[in-house]
């Protein structure tokens, strides 16, 4: 059984998955406390991930029915993100694996996002081309095989969630706004607006989000009564509409040029419905398989990085207690692999 | 000591925004402290990736917003911090960031919201405002506002004030 830790940014996060993989609890305790500050307090955060993450592993245990003698290996996040925040996380695991002789796994958060598909689709095999999709990144990752990925496509300013939030704020929804900008353009009419798609030049697999933001501020600029419904609803929707329609158009072009015949959406913004159904009926009309993991783990949560600690662990992988917490850490680079050891016999 | 001076360009279009920024990157000194400011979209990370391109960093240069701060290195030793307040609540919260701690001859903090936290920047803080025209889409208006005794060699056309 191998317990999973992550404290990158708001998630005070711990897992529990067993020897198959599968997920026996995967507890996710958000910091609600930001939303009254419109922003992510790092000093406070990381102060709140001390006090959240040891109730916060005791009910994922509690929840699993195990105890932590039931752990074999621990895996933590340790980067990239805020200092502060993974310090926690890591800091924990290492006193679990050091106190506990068990081996110790450092988890890319990004690495994790990019396989989180594999966790429950267990027939899926790479090669799969991965949208990883949420506030602070876009990327189009290329999973080769569970332990070979390379990024084809990133964005070059926004991230399409940072977009979402943004133009929520310009619409007075507050932050982060994706969830409500989504619901707002339900009722929208996606035509109203013709916002700029951004499609660089013709060869990239890069985004660019910077520009569509822009073009909602100078619209809602024009016309205060933009900014409050029901006007506002077009302009969520139109927003919305070219957002989705870049993503889609990009990932599949992606899939298309490296000739891979599964596609999975990753990251917060999987759980937008517009982009799943739009993902959908391109990924039918070209009959690629689409996997988009349940909206539990598509947000930051531990069991995405239990399940990518255990695929390192299964290749014989570890950490050694060197390891740290790496605000940068750039996906692609493992965390801190130190030659396996054997583990106790128990 | 001079007095404190403010320029002021135009720029039609995010290339001229950038190129501001890599003329104004070669009379800025290591320890310098920029604040960026203007509403969203107004082109304060294009800004950035321009200063950054006349300090000689390599690396892209992308919003902050999320990550809070990005650091890279240049080509000639130095270092640029680019510092996001977007997200924070307030001066202290810059605070926490640990960035006082960072600053020093070879590093260049540029912060884009600063006026989020101009509590917490230093007193000799150089503030580019950036206002983006009602009337054309592309068009910036660009201020530069060097306080009094800060020394931008090389720099003039300056109006004093
Ligand atoms: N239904 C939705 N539609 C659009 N955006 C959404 C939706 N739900 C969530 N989001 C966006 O997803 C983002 C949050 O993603 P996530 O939970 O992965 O956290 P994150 O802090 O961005 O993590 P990471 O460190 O992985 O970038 C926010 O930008 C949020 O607005
Ligand atoms: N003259 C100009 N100068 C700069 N950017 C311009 C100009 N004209 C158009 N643009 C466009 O405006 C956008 C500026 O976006 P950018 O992300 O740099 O703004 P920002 O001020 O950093 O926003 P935020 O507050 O979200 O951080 C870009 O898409 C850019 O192409
Ligand atoms: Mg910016």
């Amino acid at each position: 059984m191998i317990l999973g830790i992550e404290t990158s940014c708001d998630e005070t996060s711990v897992a529990l998955l067993n020897d198959q993989g599968e997920v026996l609890s995967n507890v996710v305790a958000s910091q609600a406390i930001h939303e009254l500050y419109d922003g992510v307090v790092p000093e406070l955060a990381s102060r709140e991930h001390v006090q959240k993450m040891l109730p916060v592993l005791d009910r994922a245990l509690a929840e699993a029915d195990v105890g932590l003698d039931d752990v074999d290996a621990i895996a933590v996040t340790s980067g990239p993100g805020l200092v502060g925040s993974l310090l926690v996380g890591v800091t924990t695991a290492k006193g679990l694996a050091l106190a506990r002789d068990l081996p110790l796994l450092g988890v890319n958060h990004l690495e994790a996002h990019a396989l989180s598909p594999f966790l429950e689709a267990r027939d899926l095999e790479p090669p799969v081309l991965v949208l990883v999709v949420s506030g602070g990144h876009t990327l189009l990752v290329h999973v080769k095989a569970l332990g070979e990925l390379e990024v084809v496509g990133r964005t070059r300013d926004d991230a399409a969630g940072e977009a979402y939030d943004k133009v929520s704020v310009m619409l007075g929804l507050g932050y982060p706004g994706g969830p409500e900008l989504e619901r707002l353009a339900k009722n929208g009419d996606a035509t109203a607006f013709d916002f700029p798609r951004s499609w660089l030049e013709p060869d990239t697999l890069d985004f660019s989000f910077s520009g569509i933001k822009t073009a909602v501020r100078v619209v809602l600029d024009r016309d205060e009564e933009l900014r409050r419904e029901p006007r506002s609803r077009d302009v969520a929707a139109s927003f919305q509409a070219a957002v989705v329609e870049v993503l889609v158009t990009r990932t599949l072009a992606a899939a298309e040029r490296l000739g891979v015949p599964s596609v999975a959406i990753a990251g917060g913004v999987a759980a937008n419905g517009a982009l799943r159904s739009a993902m959908e009926t391109a990924c039918r009309e070209t009959r690629r398989r689409l996997v988009i993991p349940r909206l539990a783990y598509c947000g930051d949560n531990a069991a995405m990085i239990a399940h990518a600690g255990k695929l390192r662990l299964d290749r014989g992988e570890r950490s050694d207690f060197s390891l740290d917490a790496q605000p940068n850490l750039p996906l692609g680079d493992v965390p801190n692999r130190a030659p396996s050891r054997k583990k106790r016999p128990r | 000591m001079s007095a404190s001076r403010s320029i002021v360009v135009h720029t039609n279009g995010p290339e001229e925004t950038q190129a501001v920024g890599a003329a104004f990157a070669k009379s800025l000194t290591g320890g310098a402290t920029l604040s960026l400011e203007g509403p969203l979209g107004a082109g304060k990370t294009v800004l950035v990736r321009g200063l950054c391109d006349g300090l000689g960093v390599t690396d892209a240069v992308t919003s902050p917003t999320y990550t809070l701060e990005n650091e890279y290195a240049t080509d000639r030793g130095t270092r640029v911090i680019h510092v996001d307040c977007f997200r924070l609540g307030g001066p202290g919260e810059l605070e926490d960031l640990g960035i006082d701690d960072r600053r020093d001859a070879a590093t260049v903090v540029v912060v884009e919201w600063g006026d989020r936290a101009l509590a917490a920047l230093p007193g000799d803080t150089i503030r580019v405002t950036l206002t983006p025209d009602p009337g054309e889409e592309s068009r910036r208006r660009i201020a530069i506002l060097v306080p009094a005794g800060v020394e931008i060699p090389g720099l003039g056309g300056g109006e004093e004030s």
